[in-house]
């Protein structure tokens, strides 16, 4: 693998939380990487960790409570190290967020038009007004906004779900950042506005050959959407592949259990799978691998405990799971 | 045939404020002119996105909402006309499990007053016999019976939407409405309830109006399924035919969008153009006809009638 191609670089990044009488690890030594052009997804339940991973990512996390270590590196920035200034520059310039909920990420005070200039007065106060706004009016055309002219003096009230999510895509692809970072962005949309919002992103990553995190629950649209997944539980990663792979050779017990978990829209099944138990709190992780207690596959070196490392199972394609010990490359 | 529930052209209208004073309120048509029926001991599954009108017709079949105009027979009784007595007796019959198990259950009531509450409204039973009762019914949904005493908040989602549907079972209703049970579950999670909620459905022979925009929920826990879209019923069939032969335009760009965890099935997918109008005001040609991709001069003009197919399957288009 060619180093020089990594966008994006996160290595053995933990992150803790110290609240005011208890301290946890919410995330522990977590790598992964972006290379240019490429579409990543994290995948995982509710609690594993991985919205604050990408918000860390843009370090977006208060410290304290958080406390994180390891290294992120940006394009040949040290993003942890990274000055405050240095931070200004890469936020919304070079790295552009989509968050989850349209209807709370827009500022409900300000007209759309006001909220999309405000990336451009930010990062580049030296152009004019009328630039800045017939640049915001024809962000909201790319976006798919009809009439962008006149919506452009609209409050967020005015407009649907799926229009907020694209007016929140229009300013995170303002400045044409090398990396958009999407929190589950269509998890609060219907299905027919979750196509055309994940047809938009692919589109807009097409044209500008920039790359893609995508942070979400679902199987589906990782399996559409993205180049390689890594599918997270209670705080580590559990599983990283080629998309292909995931799905065709999927290794780790989890992995395996959540995808038989879903039920299937194109075939009709008698009963569902389910992993027994629930997603363990992070008070109560074990030190050894976590998903021991839920998993139907355990054997004696599970019960050690020494976290699993990631094995490698095939090319490109790593499972952190003791079965594969002895058969690892 | 004998059904459980029949519905007969059922419309609701909202009168919704204008923004402009003196002008006349406008009226929303949250449910449109619609007809169907669950049979004893089958689960119907109702689809469509936000604003459809499908938690608004669930409301007028559990007799929360009174219908504009329309007939719903409850066991062959119409049950638009009960008041009082009469409306409370129907409610044994009748329960829901709504969407948010944090919502939902009083934070303030233990597990026993939770599940016992519809149990105290319709019967006279003494404490211990109710906790009897409270116990089986937790037994049922796998809810140890040592957390009696036990509050909402040491619960998980899970557990919280298991308990949910024990206090929805509690007076042994025909009809329970399930209103996105496991829309705010993860996924491990939702397997497991909705396992239960099949398992509970062969063993008291329920009948479900189970309501969800998650597709591939509905193919697995449905019978037959209903697509609404802007108050009325666009297509309804049996779910092997709905998923794998859709009719409407608009079910096959439903279906099409669903996003599947598999690598093998890249298909086309229709995306739709536009997003999801308001009912409101008089509107001439088919509900579907400004985002529809078929649409031709006729379905802005005429309002399609209902086609009737074999299998008891029908569609609402002029070009099926």
């Amino acid at each position: 693998m060619n180093r020089q191609t990594d966008l994006l670089t996160v290595s053995n990044l933990s992150i803790g939380f110290q609240l005011e009488k208890e301290k946890f690890l919410a995330v522990e030594d977590v790598s992964f990487s972006i290379k240019k052009g490429e579409s990543l997804g994290i995948v995982g339940e509710s609690g594993c960790g991985k919205s604050v991973t990408a918000m860390s990512i843009i370090r977006l996390l208060p410290i304290p409570p958080a406390y994180l270590s390891g290294v992120i590196t940006f394009d040949g920035t040290d993003i942890l190290k990274a000055d405050i200034e240095a931070l200004h520059k890469i936020r919304g310039k070079e790295i552009g967020v989509v968050f989850q909920e349209p209807s709370t990420s827009l500022n409900p005070t300000k007209t759309i038009g006001d909220q999309i200039s405000e990336v451009f007065t930010t990062h580049n106060p030296e152009l004019s007004k009328e630039i800045i706004k017939n640049k915001a009016v024809e962000l909201l055309s790319k976006v798919g906004i009809p009439n962008a002219q006149e919506r452009f003096g609209s409050y967020p009230h005015e407009f649907s779900g799926g229009m907020k999510q694209r007016v929140s895509i229009a300013i995170a692809i303002a400045l044409n950042p090398k990396l958009l970072i999407a929190d589950e962005p269509t998890t609060a949309l219907d299905v027919t506005i979750q196509a055309q919002i994940l047809d938009l992103i692919k589109k807009i990553q097409n044209e500008r050959k920039s790359s893609v995190l995508i942070i979400t629950h679902n199987m589906g649209i990782v399996a559409d959407f993205c180049d390689r997944i890594v599918v997270m539980y209670a705080g580590r990663i559990v599983e990283s592949a080629k998309t292909k792979d995931l799905f065709s050779s999927t290794s780790h017990p989890y992995t395996i259990g959540l995808l038989n978990s879903i039920p299937s829209a194109t075939s009709d099944k008698k009963k569902l799978y389910s992993i027994t138990g629930s997603v363990p709190h992070p008070k109560e992780y074990r030190k050894g691998c976590r998903f021991f207690d839920r998993c139907e596959k355990r054997i004696t070196e599970c019960e050690s405990d020494v976290p699993p490392p990631l094995f490698k199972v095939g090319e490109g394609h790593k499972a952190a799971c003791w079965l594969y010990e002895n058969t690892a490359e | 045939m004998d059904y459980l529930v029949k519905v007969e052209n059922l419309s609701k209208n909202f009168k919704i404020k204008s923004n402009k004073l003196f002008k006349p309120k406008k009226i929303l048509k949250a449910v449109n002119d619609v007809s169907f029926f669950i049979k004893p001991n089958e689960s119907l599954g109702l689809v469509g996105e936000s604003g459809c009108g499908k938690s608004t017709l669930a409301r007028l079949i559990l007799a929360l909402l009174t219908p504009s105009s329309g007939k719903i027979l409850f066991n062959g009784e119409d049950i638009t006309k009960f008041r009082f007595k009469k409306l409370k007796d129907l409610r044994k019959n009748m329960q829901i499990v709504f969407q948010d198990p944090y919502s939902s259950l009083n934070p303030r009531k233990t597990i026993l007053d939770i599940v016992a509450a519809p149990i105290r409204v319709h019967y006279r039973l003494s404490r211990s016999e109710i906790e009897k009762k409270v116990k089986e019914l937790l037994d049922l949904v796998g809810i140890s019976d040592k957390y009696l005493q036990r509050y909402p908040h040491e619960f998980s989602g899970g557990q919280r939407q298991r308990i949910g549907i024990a206090r929805a079972l509690a007076i042994s209703p025909k009809l329970i409405v399930c209103d996105e049970p496991v829309s705010a579950l993860d996924v491990s999670i939702q397997a497991q309830t909705i396992n239960l909620l099949e398992e509970i459905k062969e063993r008291l022979k329920l009948s479900y109006l189970f309501i969800s925009h998650d597709l591939s929920v509905v193919r697995h826990i449905s019978d037959r399924v209903l697509v609404m879209y802007l108050g009325k019923i666009v297509e309804i069939a049996d779910k092997t035919d709905l998923f794998d032969n859709p009719l409407h335009p608009y079910t096959k760009a439903l279906i099409s969008a669903i996003p599947v965890p598999e690598v093998s099935a890249k298909k086309e997918r229709i995306i739709l153009a536009g997003d999801i109008e308001l009912p409101i005001g008089e509107k001439k040609g088919c509900v579907f006809s400004s985002r529809c991709y078929m649409s031709q001069k006729i379905c802005f003009e005429k309002n399609p009638d209902m086609k009737y197919f074999e299998k008891g399957r029908s569609a609402m288009c002029h070009f099926v």
